[in-house]
């Protein structure tokens, strides 16, 4: 096992090293690497790397809200800051990481060296921002000068750049390329490094080096396994991984590249549709879409939840057995086509009083091949279930819901709303949960709000603007900022009380932590993520859009 | 008639005897100052005819036209019954003579709420509300006081959720933990020192008051140490246990009675047998949990050595309708299963096989009184004193 | 002076002849009453001499604007449904202003043990608690009708489920049980005749119905006393039941005074009640003024129970902490805000203290050490001179010895570790 101080110091590495001027020879730093390690890292740019991390409206917006995310509060990132203040004259050109993880790990790193500090003054640096303060002297061999600390590692000076190994066998390695083959020369890698980022790796072997990986627990729900398990398959497949980055200005992305055995029968997760079948519009936050196929996955469900969940499952299995009572769930299911969407919006109030907490609302749709009698039985499970709210909610004292239909050119809506609460500070509707369902073609729709759901089918099917993401295949999703942001100030009051009651903040404090929160906040303008497949290839997107002049 | 047939089915001299109770085999137990109990709820009314399935009885097929099991798809327990074959991990248990059964347990009025069937089962008392102490509460109070045998170490409470009655009524506290770490200082060692000082600086003040107080801290610290030391004599053998929250409940006790928690009692809790749709698709789910948590503890104990020092009562607050609905499910009804694990007992069925030709309301008629069982399992094998004076062997619900 | 006559220890505690006012009986009444105070408020408690620091603890000034905030939260908290944020927002109204209308509003809640986990309906377990923090030191019969017609009592006892035909007898058994009379006061007969008077009383859209076609109007013999009655009429009963006014008055004597009490003492609290008109507030007064609390066997005779004990410790800090992760730690410590374990409420005195209990109340005392770095999130806002002593003596109600100077030391100058560490001994379980 690697010890834990050297696994942090990887991540350090990674993450802290900044700079941007190019002083060193014309040779890449990923060339010091021998072609056989289990990753390979290298940090283009590491300063905008930094940079990025340092200064992205998301931790800025934690440390507003929570210490925890704060520089100067959480201990983790005031290391992370020392040690980046540490290392900082080594990283002002581009570095690379090698990892190998077989019986010992190894690590492996090539830095820069403009002012000539060399290996002594780079060990002692390293030392301290891996809080090794009482290691002894480092130990030089005067032929080689190959300086060693016990407990940290060998380094290095060479052309102008530091070389640094845990261990003796690895350095070794990096001083002899020439003869050994250096990483740099792997095809696979020259492919990678033509693209113009910030950021690239490249794990040629991916199970040696997810073998020890603790991929912490896996996901002990169904919705869990419905939204992680594709990941997890991907991952599980791959024989090779790549990694992109880019930390400009305006877009911040990453690119995750899993390049597997040709791809297994799909089963349950699904590839490649054509059509959105909730199209956005102006009130739209976010969406999801996932392409599975439900009434697989649900048929092999005891199977796809660990043993953890199996009780859970049961349970649930009960509960959703008796809202659809008088109709079976696998043939609800059965009538479904692969291809699952969600749309989140803002909310619209259908009284005049709204509710303290302004939730959005949300859609779901699937296409269907049901005919008109499984219709109406699916239209009696939706009323059955509202007559289970109100059976219970009977039982409470609390309002009933009264069902009622609407229709939108061809299309009829079922719908259900509470009555008003009587009684004092109570009118408002405690979640403005209008439930609704409609058949529109061969989509079915259920929305937690029928003007949501209105809303949808009046709205021409390529609308809005962000049409062109909508069509996109494979799984995928985003949240935009703007209209996001709109709806937490909206939530002020409520906000504010959870940091009241959370954080122990006085009524000013919380007000000023959520100015703060969203105002660094509003220099984001949109987050999205997709999952593609291509022959051997899954690819995984995420990436930040910021507002380059804020 | 009924009774007749009844008679018949007992295990030999079974009314006769004033001797010991035919259940229990005690030749290789332990004394009844180190013996355990291990009560495992089923929450939300198990199914009996779907656990110990009455095979060779057509009334059974009869009544559930769907959930029926084919004859041979169980695990033959004797020419009557067999277990669903989701409990197949407990097949060797039943092979080898570790598992007894007992078909139709119940109280002389049952009330198909869950809630008060619970309080019913919980505490021992059916003709009143009694929502204060439990069946194995009050006689760890009669045992407190002198009444009779030896009071327990400790009452765990092992399930997350509501504190289960039954353990009420004593002067000790029960202790509710989640794991062995929940009595361990934050502090650590400079706590544990703190605390000491304490201990040592309240001794001797002149309030009766604060003695006790003094006297509990003591206590707790001492107990945290033993639950500390159980720790390190039995390491948490969570990883032989399936992944499951049930199972890791058991492990638990197991960790406890091994690691120097001999005599105690122990209660585990496991939901969702409220099987009203669909019980084919969710009842084997739970069974097989139930089964696969019991056969890990069992091993557990024969690893420990402690398997002769252990009894496993699995009960439910009732049992379900006979006949099944029109969506593949059970309702709520009255008697049930109890089901017996461990070394100490004569194995097999005790008593009679269900009797699906007279039913009560739909439901299977009482064979035996709960109360008289609980009484059973209070003094034969926990040597305290019982609730009510014990009546001969499996004694017939009087109608 | 009837209550003399009675019984000379709840004789009103006269300053000189019985005994100081000083810091110590300061100390003693803040204790109880606000569950801890500031080293500062203490002093000036002190200062005002006994007359003036009962003006003081017993505040009758109306909620502040910021009370009034964060009752609006807690209504707010309630629509959304989250018990455990309401739970945390009571705990922080506890920290504020009016302390001791919180810690009578506590004693109901126990006395009036009502759970979120049967009613299911958090806006009503709020308007529940806003009744017993409004009514809470009025008059008994006013607190007792409004609790009895509001719809979480209604839901909890199944009143609101009650017909002639099935006339449902919870209600009315707890109502002579635990609300008013205690066992041995009534006869099953009586639960019986209550319970066909209480039916009519309903829910409907949420609220208080009287639907007199579900009422049983016959005639019916409640505790002796004959007639047609109705809902209202077993109140009043109940109310006017010669032992109603001893069972309350015993029972509030053991929350704020102490825990044992004899006959003749019983017998002294109950005339003392009829003097204070049966108003809590009165009563609490008197009893606050008698020789009695002040006696040395009401001294740290009492077990703080988990609230009473954070609440303690934070008050002494003048604390904001994070009121969430607190409700949280006490619910783990046994005392749950808005779910008692059952009707009879929460089991009091050295029950808290089992095993769990204890390790529990010391590690919340490792909590509260951590100060902001901790989940509790602790800030003190005590003066930065206040002495390490005065923080000793105002939490543990006595004044250092020489062989506690190695505590100060080892704690200073950070109250919130003088505090923590102080949890760790027996002492502070009492007060």
């Amino acid at each position: 096992m690697l010890a834990p101080r050297m696994t942090t110091a990887a991540a350090l590495i990674l993450l802290v090293f900044s700079g941007g001027v190019h002083a060193q020879s014309e040779r890449s730093a990923v060339s010091f690497l021998p072609d056989d390690l289990d990753l390979a890292v290298e940090l283009v740019r590491p300063g905008d790397v930094w940079t990025a991390f340092r200064s992205h409206p998301l931790l800025a917006a934690g440390a507003a809200l929570d210490p925890r995310f704060d520089f100067s509060e959480n201990a983790d990132l005031r290391r992370l800051e020392r040690a980046w203040d540490l290392l900082r004259p080594f990283a002002k050109g581009p570095i690379a990481v090698g990892f190998r993880n077989r019986s010992t790990p190894r690590l492996a790193l090539v830095l820069g060296d403009p002012e000539g500090l060399g290996a002594e003054a780079f060990l002692r640096r390293f030392a301290r921002a891996i809080e090794k303060e009482d290691a002894p002297t480092p130990e030089g061999d005067p032929e080689d000068g190959i300086l060693q600390l016990e407990g940290v590692g060998q380094a290095v000076a060479r052309e102008g750049r530091i070389l640094f190994a845990t261990h003796p066998p690895l350095l070794r390695r990096m001083l002899r390329q020439d003869l050994d083959g250096s990483f740099a020369a792997r095809e696979d890698w020259v492919e990678l490094a033509t693209e113009p980022v910030e950021l690239r790796a490249l794990a040629p072997d991916l199970p040696p080096l997810l073998a020890k990986a603790d991929g912490g627990d896996p996901p002990k729900d169904l919705f869990g396994v419905l939204l992680l398990a594709p990941f997890a398959a991907d991952l599980e497949r791959a024989r090779s991984a790549r990694l992109q980055g880019r930390f400009r200005s305006g877009q911040q992305g990453l690119r995750l590249e899993l390049v597997g055995e040709d791809p297994a029968p799909e089963d349950w997760t699904h590839s490649g549709r054509a059509t959105s079948l909730l199209p956005s519009g102006p009130e739209t936050l976010g969406r999801l879409q996932l392409d599975r196929d439900l009434a697989e996955f649900w048929r092999r469900r005891f199977e796809l939840v660990p043993a953890a969940g199996r009780q859970g499952l049961a349970e649930f299995t009960q509960g959703i057995n008796t809202f659809f009572a008088g109709i079976a769930f696998d043939e609800v299911l059965a009538g479904l086509r692969p291809g699952t969407e969600v749309i989140i919006e803002r909310n619209a109030f259908e009284t005049d009083v709204e509710p303290d907490l302004k939730l959005p609302a949300f859609a779901l749709a699937f296409r269907h091949e049901m005919d008109e009698p499984m219709k109406d039985r699916f239209r009696a499970a939706f009323q059955t279930a509202i007559g289970i709210i109100n059976a219970d909610g009977g039982q409470k004292g609390r309002q009933p819901m009264l069902q009622a239909t609407a229709r939108v050119g061809e299309v009829e809506i079922l719908a259900a709303r509470f009555l008003p609460d009587p009684r004092e500070g109570c009118r408002e509707l405690r979640y403005n949960a209008t439930p609704a369902m409609a058949f529109a073609g061969d989509r079915l729709i259920l929305s937690s709000s029928r003007v949501l759901l209105e809303r949808i089918l009046r709205r021409p099917s390529a609308a809005g603007p962000t049409a062109a993401e909508d069509a996109a295949g494979g799984d995928g999703g985003y949240v935009l900022a703007e209209p996001s942001l709109e709806l937490l100030r909206a939530n002020r009051t409520p906000l504010q009380d959870s940091l009241r009651l959370e954080r122990g903040l006085e009524e000013d404090e919380a007000g000023a932590a959520l100015d703060a929160a969203l105002a660094a906040t509003s220099k984001l303008r949109g987050f999205s993520f997709s999952r593609e497949r291509e022959g051997r290839i899954a690819r995984w997107n995420l990436s930040f859009r910021l507002d380059p002049r804020r | 008639m009924q009774r007749r047939r009844f008679l018949g089915g007992l295990a030999a001299g079974a009314l006769a005897a004033r001797g010991p109770w035919p259940v229990l085999d005690l030749a290789g137990a332990p004394e009844d100052a180190e013996r355990a109990l291990v009560l495992v709820e089923l929450d939300g009314g198990n199914d009996a005819l779907g656990t110990l399935v009455p095979r060779e009885d057509d009334a059974y097929f009869r009544a559930r036209p769907k959930l029926a099991l084919a004859k041979d798809a169980t695990i033959r327990v004797d020419d009557a019954l067999g277990l669903h074959p989701a409990l197949a991990a407990l097949a060797p248990h039943a092979a080898e003579g570790r598992l007894a059964a007992f078909c139709g347990v119940g109280f002389p009025e049952s009330d198909r709420s869950h809630f008060r069937a619970m309080d019913v089962w919980h505490s021992g008392v059916p003709d009143r509300e009694e929502t204060r102490s439990g069946w194995i509460g009050r006689a760890v109070r009669r045992a407190e006081r002198g009444e009779g045998g030896t009071p327990p170490e400790a009452l765990f409470a092992l399930a997350p959720g509501r504190a289960p009655l039954v353990l009420a009524g004593a002067a000790r506290s029960v202790t509710a933990i989640r794991s062995l770490g929940d009595l361990e200082l934050r502090g650590g060692e400079e706590q544990a020192k703190a605390v000491a000082r304490g201990l040592r600086r309240s001794r001797g003040k002149d309030s009766p008051r604060l003695e006790e107080v003094r006297r509990r801290a003591e206590h707790a610290l001492a107990f945290g140490r033993r639950l500390d030391a159980a720790a390190k004599a039995a390491p948490a053998e969570t990883r032989r246990y399936p992944d499951s929250p049930f199972a890791a409940q058991l492990a638990l006790a197991g960790s406890l009675i091994a690691g120097g928690f001999r005599r105690s009692v122990h209660h585990v809790r496991l939901g969702g047998f409220d099987t009203h749709v669909r019980q084919d698709e969710t009842h084997p789910a739970t069974l097989r949990v139930l089964a696969e948590g019991l056969d890990a503890f069992l091993a557990h104990l024969g690893r420990q050595k402690r398997e002769k020092d252990v009894l496993v009562l699995v009960f439910s607050e009732f049992g379900r309708r006979v006949a099944e609905n029109g969506g593949r499910g059970t309702d709520h009804g009255s008697a049930g299963l109890a089901l017996l694990l461990g070394e100490g007992l004569r194995p097999g069925r005790h008593g009679a096989s269900y009797d699906l030709e007279t039913l009560e309301r739909g439901d299977l008629r009482a064979l035996l009184d709960w109360r008289d069982l609980q009484d059973r399992l209070l003094s034969e094998w926990m040597g305290w004193a019982p609730e009510r004076p014990l009546r001969d062997g499996l004694a017939l619900l009087a109608k | 002076m009837s209550v003399r006559a009675l019984d000379d220890r709840l004789a009103p505690y006269r300053v000189g002849r019985d005994g100081p006012f000083g810091l110590d009986e300061a100390i003693h009444l803040a204790r109880r009453v606000e569950c801890g105070a500031t080293p500062a408020r203490m002093a000036a408690l002190a200062a005002a001499g006994l007359e003036g620091a009962l003006d003081e603890v017993l505040s009758d000034a109306p909620a502040s604007p910021a009370e009034a905030g964060l009752l609006a939260m807690g209504a707010r908290i309630a629509r959304r449904g989250d018990t455990d944020a309401l739970a945390a927002a009571w705990l922080l109204r506890f920290l504020g202003e009016r302390p001791w209308r919180e810690h009578l509003a506590l004693f109901w809640h126990d006395h009036f043990a009502t759970s979120q986990d049967k009613v299911a309906d958090l806006v009503a377990m709020e308007v529940q608690n806003r009744i017993l923090l409004e009514s809470g030191a009025g008059p008994f019969a006013a607190l007792l009708e409004r609790v009895a017609k509001d719809p979480a009592m209604l839901l909890w006892l199944d009143q609101a489920a009650s017909t002639p035909l099935r006339p449902n007898e919870n209600f009315a058994r707890e109502l002579f049980e635990l609300f008013t009379l205690g066992r041995g006061h009534y006869a099953e007969s009586d639960v019986l005749e209550a319970a066909r008077a209480l039916t009519g009383w309903s829910l409907r859209g949420g609220r208080f119905a009287w639907r007199p076609e579900a009422h049983d109007a016959g005639e019916k013999t409640i505790l002796g006393e004959r007639g047609a009655f109705d809902g209202d009429a077993v109140l009043a009963i109940a109310v006017a039941a010669p032992r109603r006014r001893r069972f309350i008055a015993e029972k509030l004597c053991r929350w704020f005074v102490r825990e044992e009490i004899d006959e003749e003492l019983g017998s002294g609290l109950a005339a003392l009640m009829e003097e204070a008109g049966d108003v809590t507030a009165v009563f609490l007064r008197r009893l606050l003024a008698s020789r009695l609390f002040f006696s040395e066997a009401a001294r740290g005779a009492l077990v703080r129970n988990p609230v009473q004990l954070a609440v303690g410790a934070l008050r002494t800090l003048d604390a904001r902490v994070a009121t969430t992760e607190l409700a949280r730690r006490v619910a783990d410590l046994g005392l749950a805000l808005f779910r008692p374990p059952s009707v009879e409420g929460w089991r009091n005195g050295t029950a808290w203290l089992d095993s769990a209990g204890l390790v529990g109340r010391q590690n919340l005392g490792v909590l509260i050490a951590e100060g902001e770095d901790g989940p509790l999130r602790v800030r003190s806002r005590l003066e930065p001179e206040t002495e390490g002593a005065a923080v000793f003596r105002a939490f543990l109600g006595r004044a250092p010895d020489e062989e506690d100077r190695r505590l100060l030391v080892a704690a200073h100058p950070d109250p919130r570790a003088l505090v923590g560490a102080l949890m760790q001994e027996p002492e502070a379980q009492l007060h």
